[in-house]
């Protein structure tokens, strides 16, 4: 498999195309990570978009430090914390998972087994907990359960210690303990 | 040990395999003799293993398409021809994004229009009557024609070089029709 840095040169050289199998490969993660920092599926999809684009315009800027995906991890944290600062700025709060997302899945879920459809609304119930998390400690949760991110790996998208990731993952999940006890 | 200290010093993601309660004595001796803690430690347990299950959501399915889209109008956009930058520079500003074409094809009639009004103003306006400037085209040269007896068979005529421009009797040069 040819390296995502192969990519970004042939982009940063000029070639419009190669930026193309870079979204191929990231699009569904980024997808992923905005769902859970953002809790609605229409913010999510605004939000991978922006993320690209934003990635694309400041390519650049990439120095070959990190990884690609790394990299492009933290224009997606970044991408989607100004979306929860606008949405906060706007005075009403995110519409959760619970609302939006979950009513989607309660159209989609009709023919589903009943295995399935739990499994969904235990989904949403976990997401509703995390949407009440500071955005920094969402970060941390979504990254390392929802993403499977190494503590390293965390602090490089983070920008800071793995110290710090590990504090971050401890008062983040004394937050939810009480919130998901029941699942 | 006390609690705060087991409380500060338990790390999650160790704590979900087990793994520093086999490392660290104290831990594990705080967690047997302090009930509250061990209450605690089992909820962050479960926890761990309720985040454990999250599934992960499927993107839409033109997603990718989107943004490959949205990719390569920027793509274009970014290779404007030069002329139009300034033209694409503003619209982002005001956080317009049109098509590149349009906005090729305005600041393409803009130019024209400014060169137009350009070549107009420079070789096609009428000047003010009062300060009009008779050229020697329209006046003098025109109504005069050229002597061609040489300097020399003009007798007691000076030549023009030797004196002066004002000095020079215009009428010997330049006979009115």
């Amino acid at each position: 498999m040819i390296p995502d840095d192969v990519y970004v040169h042939k982009t940063v050289e000029g070639d419009g195309s190669a930026f193309n199998e870079l979204v191929q490969r990231h699009y569904a993660k980024i997808y992923g990570l905005a769902c859970r920092m953002l809790g609605n599926p229409d913010d999510a999809s605004d939000a991978t978009q922006e993320t690209f684009l934003e990635a694309y315009k400041s390519l650049q800027t990439f120095q070959f430090q990190s990884k690609f995906s790394t990299w492009l991890y933290r224009v997606a944290i970044n991408t989607c914390q100004q979306y929860i600062r606008k949405s906060d700025s706007r005075g009403r709060t995110l519409m959760s998972y619970s609302n939006s997302l979950r009513e989607q899945d309660h159209k989609y879920n009709a023919d589903l087994p009943e295995r399935m459809v739990l499994k969904t609304e235990r989904d949403g119930l976990i997401q509703a907990a995390i949407d009440q998390l500071p955005p920094k400690q969402r970060a941390v949760i979504v990254l390392f359960y929802a993403q499977n991110l190494k503590y390293r790996e965390i602090a490089l998208v983070l920008d800071c210690s793995e110290g710090t990731v590990a504090s971050r993952l401890n008062t983040a999940i004394r937050n939810l303990k009480s919130m998901l006890k029941d699942l | 040990m006390n609690c705060e200290d087991f409380m500060a010093n338990i790390d999650v993601n160790r704590l979900s395999s087990e793994l520093q309660l086999k490392e660290n004595i104290e831990l594990k001796r705080h967690l047997e003799t302090c009930p509250k803690c061990a209450a605690e430690y089992e909820e962050m347990l479960h926890t761990v293993a309720v985040l454990g299950s999250l599934s992960e959501h499927a993107p839409p399915l033109n997603l990718a398409e989107r943004i490959q889209t949205r990719i390569a109008k920027e793509h274009r956009r970014s290779g404007l021809a030069f002329f139009a930058s300034p033209f694409a520079q503003l619209l982002a500003v005001f956080k317009l994004h049109p098509h590149p074409v349009l906005v090729n094809c305005s600041a393409m009639i803009f130019y024209l229009v400014l060169t137009v009004f350009l070549v107009k103003l420079t070789f096609f306006s009428e000047p003010d009557s009062s300060t009009r400037v008779i050229s020697p085209t329209t006046s003098v040269w025109r109504s005069a024609h050229v002597v061609t007896t040489s300097w020399a068979a003009i007798r007691g005529v000076p030549s023009p070089i030797e004196e002066t421009e004002s000095a020079m009797p215009e009428e010997v040069f330049l006979q009115e029709r």
